[in-house]
């Protein structure tokens, strides 16, 4: 996983891959006699399903709510920070002037500006937002990516791609074990010289004698496997297919190739690795993936923060503005759910250092496509920024309706690998706002 | 879906009574005696039927109760409740019989003031105000904070009744918001936490009116805590147990706090409680009750089986104490181990984890021709004998050692010799107490001492000592007492106070990186406090006074190693068997926490008893685990124990790490990779750095930066770049193909296609083919119209299996 | 050794010097091998660019040379250094009619001299490949190269009871290889390891008493290193060598008696004279009986210098300006020195030990008389990583003495922790340096190139023709350093620039650096007439304090002779001299 380390704070910086891919390991909640009432509480019902593919992407480290998409103008000085308003294409509705772009696809957007919880430190801000989960003490729940991937596990869909991928990672597999997690998709994409590796058969070998050796390799390993089962095993028989699949797919290996998009849309996404790795997002949901990641983990400006966002935002406003329009151009915005979050905000007030730090009690999260409706603001934080004010809505509440949106039913169990069937998500209600 | 849930419960249970009544032998009521000293007195009572299949089945629920006088006690499901002083009977019935308890009432009507330490706080941890989410927060929760769980009841006192804070009103007691706010009187964000008509409710308002005092310091001292049953072992999944919780007090009273417990579960899936200590077995497996009474803990364990009636324990050989140890507890929970594995997967196995490496051709050729009846103990000391044992030890202990060649932490030389140090301390088997301490209290440059730079990373953060020797993760206690094990703040703190004067820097350097350097801060003593004396605060409470010209490290040593302290030592049994059976028996290894304890406390003790009258004789350590017969059992399963996991019934399946994987790779194809930063030929195993190297270690999971003492930065989950990458990347095919190979001299060789399949499972599965494997392998050979190419396809075969992808 | 160093593709050598057949000065990139013995003829190949068929070799020491003229970039020359000649690090350089080139440094030796051969030491799945090992006969010193990342292995026999000494000569020969140094049985087993020797700084050195008789290995593993001198020395026999030198200098001109310790603390005196010279602080004492040592780096100085009491109870009074040498004799001692002093003044205190090859990191403390700490002062003379602590301090009010301490910071002491320790006037000062004001001491890619090509420390001056030479200054602490650490100076005043030593003919144009400003530059010309061998020129700059009392400081020339970090190691070579030639007419 790729980072900055320019104003992370320490604890971030021991966050590692592993980390990432094991979210919910750290600290733990008790279970108190309402946490346990509560839990009766049960879901609404939701509406039928659009999406058939999401593209999740993660601004980890926290980006300013602030200086994006919850400008308080009117504010002092010292929360307020450098950036002006930017009116949207919806009336009424300002941006910070840092997303000019953006801006102009308000039409296709739904910006929830009170989003909430409690966990502003990043291991556990991440695995809450990731997959819906509080901490548990020696658990680890499965990310959105990894029950989608789960859900399409079948594989039918995206012809030989994996059901899952994660640019250049994704959160993991959790409970649902290792072959849920994604493929890593690393590198830059906007290098000249980038190749997914491993997809093409090595020089000399055709694809008969690949297929030859395959099915040798069927019939001498399964001596092995007679007898022994684990779940480690079973990662790499599902792998193993899934790497079978890709290799053999020129639709899938395609897919992958950004060489074959037309210099101008590669314009339009910018060429920057934040821009190609949603270009090539956008590839991949057009091939049938289900479930795309693009993580960047560069946004933890506790020091100098406008300097910083003046060389980051314009890069995420043009790639995202492209995404969205370039989706709904070629018909799949509707059936494509895109999600801009990361872990939470960052603080009010701008801090001595000129950085803001972690900030969760209220947030935005951007959702376009996937049979969200336009347009449309839900919830306000108050005029600082800092809190709530109308409609909050929780990570539960946020992936709860993420997964109805794609026609998972959140309140399905699925089998953990300790055998236990595990809720995907609990204390879940669906953002009606997002589709009435 | 509580009451719903209740009633499935009881259902449950009347079912088991109702069925099965005819084979219960006898009934028992917990505890034996009740007294309840004043009106807020209760106690749970606790009924057990003793059946006739051996085990103890709970029917709390289901019993009957009756109390001769109502007057001096009311029962009312199996909660006993005071009226007027005196003594009575309660009976119970119950499937297997009727027994009944002695009830002694004091007096109700006197008064006892509500204890704001051991009333008041137990209700604001039960409701959940003072949790991590809630007021526990380090910033508190709409302007008002307690300390986390409960740690700093001053502090909270002073939170609650300062007038700013206004959540105590004397004058109209029922009108403070600490009566209003949680059961949702007056809007609250964190909801209702409990009824106005509850004991908790009333324990507040009485608290409130009776003045709303701190007795800080005063109030009588809560010794421990007592969980009923301490251990069960159930039957079947389905069955419920009732817990009872008593708080056992300095003055020798003791309560009834069943209902103001905070219960948890070491993991999740076996067992589930809910707030009232009921647990219900989910399915068969193993877990831990943690209950959490005021800062005191205790555990009830539930091993949950499924009981076979016909069930035989065959009683098979044990090669030491280990086995002993690991059968009885098999023979408990009615599993059959694995039988013992094949003389290749032994080879196979203990090659790869005492010299990192598969057998090559000629040894498995020489060991399966060995004809000699202790062959295995044989193999045993000669792998610990040879060098790479120390390569396989040294990179384990670099991982955790923090030291990398880049980043901000570690810009200093001394990798090399680093690992050269290890390598030569284990080699020499240097006993692992003055390892320890080597790492522990070196002081001066990295390059003439390279055991500091260990510590250079790591020792300034005190936490680090407890997770990587005690086997304790305490960073909690860094901030409040550690909510999950024994560990308080000023344990932490204590602990702080041994590197308090320990100073780092960078000594001498060029563009390779810096020498790091250690020192014991010069300003400590000035020349005329020569004669000064500290006090030291030991982690565990005890005090010692050391010169304060000593170096307080050594003093943290001493106390690690003195006589009769065991920590050390269960830790490192603990890592070592984690590292041969791919699971501690804690695990994970380094989080030896109370609310975790291990699969099998007898082994673990045992092995450390072992391993300290062996004078912390390391080699001595592995080898005896590598002797055992648990070491030695097959990977296959049986009906039994295919879904066990914690007791080391079987093998389990490990993938080979990056590094086992890679050397494995060179050897079978007998190419080597180009590491960069060490030549040609080098095992992966064998370079001191993280990142360095090639881009296959970190796709395989080496950890790119080690950025924690935790074995948890190295990722042994496959994913699919890395079966991609073995199937198709680079790695494999180009060192099929290189000239040179071993498939190159195969060939050469022009052996029989009988031979050449041998050959190649030798080299590449460190075991001959089974017949079947071999006429497969034959007919493919004699199919294909290139035989290079034949060849080639099988070993690549060979190569990707899953056999050759784990240790199993 | 896999791959061969001699046959370098003369193709990639035009690559790297662009501009090779112009004519310019020449440059010298590498010598190979480093080391000649003497008394007998060794052919030495220059790697470099700018080569004619006039190049001739500079020496400092007498010898025979034959051949060198090349148009190439590669010359190669048949030295024999005159069998007197005392064993050592020499510089050496090449001249041509365009010039003087950059120096490289060889050793002498007194041993023969044995090239590596390759292949000679590879790996298999872990295992040092023992049987490809080069077979040597001892004493010997092995020239290798292109070790980066190789491995060589040589395999030597020895009798029951002998005790080798292997100690390889790299970075003090201005190679760049980081060698790990091993010793293995003939099984292959370690022995014994060293990397980074202390008191060797970035070479090492094995000290090994063989128990049983029979062959046995060593193996050289590179750590790190790269580029055109990427070649070792390694040097083995039953050498002494010296552990510690005592005291680490003298007064100019004085006879001093140095005590060298030998490796089993044995003491024998070796009597010299201090060079008078005022312009260099450093001098080399070669020490004839270890030959196991290069000769010791050693101070001059100008102050009055007396010896540590080491029989004292207590501090020692001492009457200051000063250069006291001393030694922390004993593991945690401290060393105490009473001097008096006046409100108001003054003191700057140095300490001089790690630079001069002792093992002392010191650490340094002002007491007052109550015994009250006024200052402490740990490391970083000048720059970061320097283990040598320097401090200046005002004297408070009220305090007319104060006691100066002086320990190891790490506890240590003995016989190799000598240390000298100046007390002299402080104040304002600055420091001088040729070259960029911007700091030249990180690599990046253009002082990359000039570290390892430029004639750096020198000065041709194409006759009738004028030079300019830049001539930086630091008046204070963490300019835009971040590798200065050193005490404030805070000299802001004009600083005086002139040349010192410039023959007739020569002319340096005085100039002034004017005050606040970090930058002058002075033009120098020769006139026709002007001698055609080298002379040396010192740069001086002086500085007026307030009070009317003169700084004068030498502008130093730093030599990064493999690697520009390594600046305060005492093995680099910094240049207080600029080696200046005239060339042909200019153009």
């Amino acid at each position: 996983m790729e980072r900055r380390f320019t104003g992370g704070c320490a604890e971030y910086r021991c966050l590692d891959r592993r980390s990432f891919l094991q979210v919910g390991t750290l600290g733990a909640l008790g279970l108190t006699l309402p946490d346990y009432l509560r839990r009766a509480a049960a879901a609404g019902p939701s509406p039928p399903a659009k999406a058939r593919a999401a593209i999740l992407v993660f601004l980890g480290g926290g980006p300013s709510h602030h200086d994006t998409f919850d400008p308080k103008p009117d504010a002092p000085a010292e929360i307020r920070g450098e950036f002006g308003i930017v009116q949207t294409a919806v009336a009424g509705v300002r941006f910070a002037s840092s997303v000019p772009l953006l801006a102009g696809q308000m039409k296709r957007l739904a910006v929830l500006r009170a989003v909430t919880h409690r966990q502003a430190a990043h291991e556990p801000g991440v695995a809450y937002m990731t997959t819906g989960y509080s901490f548990r003490p020696g658990h680890n729940f499965p990310g959105l990516g990894a029950v989608v991937g789960f859900e399409h596990r079948d594989g039918t869909r995206a012809g030989g791609l994996p059901p899952y991928v994660g640019m250049p990672d994704g959160a993991g597999g959790g409970h649902l074990g290792p072959s849920c997690n994604p493929l890593t998709v690393p590198g830059d994409p906007s290098d000249p010289k980038f190749r997914v590796p491993d997809l093409a058969l090595p020089d000399g070998l055709s694809e008969s004698r690949f297929r030859r050796r395959r099915d040798l390799s069927a019939r001498l390993d399964e001596e092995f496997r007679r007898g022994r089962s684990s779940e480690e095993g079973q990662a790499v028989d599902r792998f193993t297919e899934q790497a079978y699949g890709l290799i053999t797919s020129p639709r899938a290996r395609a897919a992958l190739d950004l060489g074959r998009e037309d210099a101008k849309t590669r314009d339009r996404y910018g060429r920057t690795q934040f821009g190609q790795r949603l270009l090539l997002a956008r590839r991949l949901v057009e091939a049938g993936v289900p479930f795309v990641t693009a993580t960047d983990f560069s946004w933890d400006d506790h020091l100098n923060i406008f300097p910083a966002l003046k060389q980051r935002l314009p890069v995420v406003d043009r790639g995202l503005a492209a995404l969205v329009a370039d989706l709904d151009e070629r018909s799949l915005l509707a059936s494509t759910l895109v999600i801009v979050m990361g872990e939470f905000g960052r603080t009010p007030k701008v801090n001595p250092m000129r950085g803001r730090d972690h900030w969760s009690e209220a947030f935005s999260v951007v959702l376009a496509g996937g049979g969200v409706a336009g347009g449309r603001v839900i919830g306000a934080s108050d005029k600082e920024g800092a809190y709530p004010r109308e409609r909050p809505v929780t990570p539960e509440e946020l992936l709860h309706s993420i997964y109805v949106l794609l026609g998972i039913d959140p309140n399905k169990s699925l089998p953990s690998t300790s055998g236990r069937e595990i809720q995907i998500v609990r204390d879940g209600k669906f953002i009606k706002e997002l589709t009435a | 879906m509580l009451r719903t849930n209740l009633l499935a419960g009881l259902a449950v249970a009347w079912c088991a009574a109702g069925s099965a009544a005819a084979d219960f032998r006898r009934l028992s009521v917990l505890p034996a005696e009740v007294n309840l000293p004043d009106a807020r007195s209760r106690q749970q009572l606790l009924v057990t039927a003793h059946g006739a299949d051996g085990y103890l089945h709970d029917v709390t629920r289901s019993a009957e109760f009756e109390s001769a006088d109502p007057g001096v006690a009311r029962v009312d499901k199996g909660v006993v409740r005071p009226g007027r002083k005196g003594t009575t009977l309660v009976r119970v019935r119950g499937p297997g019989g009727t027994t009944e308890v002695k009830v002694t009432v004091g007096d109700p009507a006197a008064a006892r003031p509500v204890s704001f330490v051991n009333e008041v706080m137990a209700v604001l941890g039960k409701a959940g105000c003072n949790a991590g989410a809630c007021h526990g927060h380090n910033s508190g929760k709409g302007g008002f904070k307690l300390s986390l769980r409960g740690y700093d009841p001053l502090a909270d006192h002073q939170a609650l009744t300062h007038p700013s804070h206004g959540r105590i009103d004397l004058k109209q007691p029922d009108e403070s918001l600490i009566l209003a706010k949680p059961t949702g009187r007056v809007s609250h964000r964190g909801g209702k936490r409990f009824a106005a008509d509850s004991d908790f409710h009333e324990t507040l308002r009485r608290w409130v009116a009776e003045g709303a005092k701190a007795d800080v310091g005063r109030a009588v001292r809560l010794q421990r805590i007592e969980v009923l049953p301490g251990r069960r072992v159930v039957p079947r999944a389905g069955e419920e147990q009732q817990l009872v919780v008593l708080a056992h007090f300095a003055d020798g009273s003791v309560r009834d706090v069943t209902e103001l417990a905070v219960y948890e579960l070491s993991n999740e899936g076996v067992v589930e409680v809910s707030p009232h200590g009921l647990v219900k077995c989910k399915r068969e497996g193993e877990a831990a009750v943690f209950v959490r009474f005021l800062g005191e803990m205790g555990l009830s364990r539930f091993v949950v089986i499924r009981h076979r009636p016909d069930f035989k324990w065959p009683d098979p050989p044990a090669n030491n104490f280990i086995d002993r140890h690991l059968h009885a507890k098999l023979k408990e929970i009615q599993v059959l181990p694995s039988g013992p594995c094949t003389d290749a997967e032994f080879l196979r196995r203990a090659s790869l984890d005492a010299v990192g490496l598969p057998p090559p051709a000629d040894e498995v050729r020489a060991f399966l021709a060995d004809a000699r009846p202790d062959k295995q103990r044989r193999k045993i000391d000669e792998l610990l004998d040879r060098e790479e044992f120390g390569d396989v030890w040294a990179l384990y202990w670099l991982e955790l050692s923090g030291t990398t060649e880049s980043g901000d932490s570690a810009r200093f030389k001394g990798m090399w010799t680093l690992s050269f140090w290890l390598k030569d301390a284990i080699n020499r088997n240097l006993p692992y107490d003055r390892f320890v301490r080597a790492l522990l209290t070196t002081k001066g440059g990295s390059l003439e001492k390279p055991a500091m730079t260990f510590g250079f990373n790591r020792l300034p953060k005190a936490e680090v000592v407890p997770q990587l020797f005690l086997g304790v993760r305490l960073q909690c206690a860094e901030c409040h007492d550690h909510p999950f094990d024994v560990w308080k703040r000023a344990d932490y703190q204590a602990l702080g106070a041994f590197f308090t004067d320990i100073r780092f820097k960078e000594g001498p350097g060029d563009s390779y990186g810096s020498e790091g350097r250690v020192f014991i801060d010069p300003e400590r003593l000035l020349p005329w406090e020569k004669g000064k004396t500290v006090r030291l605060r030991l982690p565990d409470g005890g005090e010692v006074e050391v010169p304060a010209t000593r170096d307080r490290r050594e003093v943290l040593a001493d106390w690690m190693f003195g006589p009769g302290r065991k920590r050390v030592a269960r830790a490192l049994v603990n890592r070592v068997w984690g590292r041969l059976f791919g699971r501690g028996i804690v695990d994970p290894v380094d989080d030896m926490r109370f609310s975790n304890p291990p699969a099998n406390e007898s082994l673990l003790e045992a092995l450390a008893e072992d391993f300290l009258a062996h004078k912390y004789d390391f080699k001595h350590l592995v080898r005896t685990v590598m002797n055992s017969r648990a070491y030695q059992l097959s990977s296959v399963v049986n009906e039994t124990n295919e879904r066990e996991k914690v007791n080391f019934s079987h093998r389990r399946l490990r993938r080979l790490s990056a590094e086992q994987l890679l050397d494995a790779v060179c050897q079978a194809t007998g190419v080597s990779e180009d590491l960069k930063v060490a030549p040609p030929g080098v095992r992966a195993a064998q370079l001191p750095y993280a990142g360095a190297g090639s881009r296959f270690l970190t796709l395989f999971g080496r950890p790119a930066q080690r950025a924690s003492p935790c074995e948890c930065i190295r990722s042994h989950e496959a994913t699919l770049p890395q079966v991609l990458h073995l199937l198709n990347g680079t790695t494999v095919a180009r060192k099929l193909r290189s000239k040179g190979s071993t498939l190159d001299g195969l060939l050469a060789a022009k052996p029989s296609d009988d031979r050449l399949v041998e050959e190649l499972y030798l080299h590449v599965l460190s075991r001959p083919p089974s017949d079947r494997e071999r006429r497969l392998g034959r007919d493919y050979l004699r199919e294909s119209g290139n035989r290079g190419e034949a060849a080639e396809d099988l070993m690549w075969v060979l190569l990707t299996s899953q056999e050759f992808l784990f240790n199993h | 050794m896999d791959r061969t160093t001699r046959a370098l593709p003369a193709g990639i050598l035009l690559l790297l010097v662009p501009g090779a057949s112009l004519p310019a000065p020449p440059v010298l990139k590498t010598v190979y091998p480093p080391a000649a013995r003497r008394g007998t003829e060794t052919q030495l190949q220059l790697v470099g660019g700018g080569f004619t068929r006039e190049t001739r070799l500079v020496l400092p020491f007498a010898a025979e040379v034959r051949g060198g003229g090349s148009n190439s970039d590669v010359a190669v020359f048949s030295l024999k250094p005159a069998a007197d000649t005392p064993p050592g690090v020499y510089p050496v350089r090449v001249q041509t009619a365009e010039g003087i080139s950059n120096l490289r440094l060889i050793a002498v030796t007194d041993v023969p001299v044995i090239l590596a051969k390759g292949p000679n030491g590879s790996y298999r799945n872990g295992r040092l490949r023992l049987e490809r090992a080069q077979r040597i006969e001892w004493p010997c010193a092995i020239a290798g190269g292109r070790l980066v990342p190789d491995v060589d292995a040589f395999r030597f026999s020895v009798k029951a009871g002998q005790r080798l000494v292997f100690v390889t000569e790299t970075w003090r020969l201005g190679l760049t290889p980081d060698p790990l140094l091993r010793l293995r049985d003939a099984r292959g087993r370690t022995l014994a390891y060293a990397h980074d020797t202390p008191g060797l700084q970035r070479d090492e050195r094995i000290d090994y008493t063989f128990a049983k008789a029979g062959e046995y290995i060593l193996e050289l593993q590179s750590t790190g290193g790269t580029g055109w001198t990427n070649h070792y020395l390694v040097r083995l026999g039953e050498f002494d060598y010296a552990r510690a030198v005592f005291p680490l200098g003298g007064r100019r001109g004085e006879m001093v008696p140095f005590r060298v310790v030998g490796r089993d603390g044995k003491t024998s005196t070796v009597k010299a004279k201090v060079p008078a010279d005022p312009w260099a602080d450093h001098w080399r004492l070669p020490l004839g009986d270890h030959a196991g040592s290069l000769p010791w780096l050693l101070a001059s100085g100008d102050l009055p210098e007396i010896s540590e009491d080491e029989g004292r109870d207590g501090p020692q009074k001492v009457a200051w300006p000063v250069t006291v040498n001393g030694r922390v004799g004993k593991p945690g001692e401290e060393d105490l020195y009473r001097i008096a002093v006046k409100p108001g003044e003054h003191v700057r205190v140095q300490v001089e030990a790690y630079f001069l090859g002792s093992r002392l990191d010191g650490y340094l403390m002002v007491y007052d008389p109550a015994g009250k700490k006024l200052l402490a002062k740990n490391d970083d003379q000048v720059y970061r990583g320097n283990p040598d602590p320097a401090l200046s301090f005002e004297v408070p009010k009220g305090v007319r003495e104060v006691v100066i301490s002086l320990r190891d910071c790490m506890g240590g002491g003995g016989i190799d922790y000598g240390y000298r320790l100046t007390i002299e006037r402080g104040g304002p000062d600055f420091y001088l340096w040729l070259g960029k004001a911007q700091n030249g001491f990180r690599i990046n890619e253009e002082n990359e190139a000039w570290f390892r090509t430029d004639a750096s420390d020198t000065l041709n001056l194409p006759v009738g023709q004028e030079v300019r030479l830049r001539v930086s200054v630091r008046r204070s602490a963490k300019e835009n350093d971040p590798y200065y650490a050193g005490p404030v100076q805070g000299y802001q005043g004009p600083i005086r620039l002139k040349a010192e030593g410039a023959p007739r003919g020569v002319t340096f144009r005085p100039a002034i650096i004017p005050a606040g400003k970090t930058e002058g530059e002075m033009v120098c010309v020769a006139a026709a007439e002007t001698p055609k061998d080298p002379f040396e020129v010192v740069i001086v700059g002086e500085g007026t304090r307030d009070d009317g009392s003169v700084i004068r400081r030498v502008a130093e020339r730093k030599l990064f002779l493999s690697d520009p970090q390594m600046i305060h190691l005492s093995w680099n070579w910094r240049m207080q001299k600029l080696v200046c030639v005239t060339a042909r007419e200019g153009r």
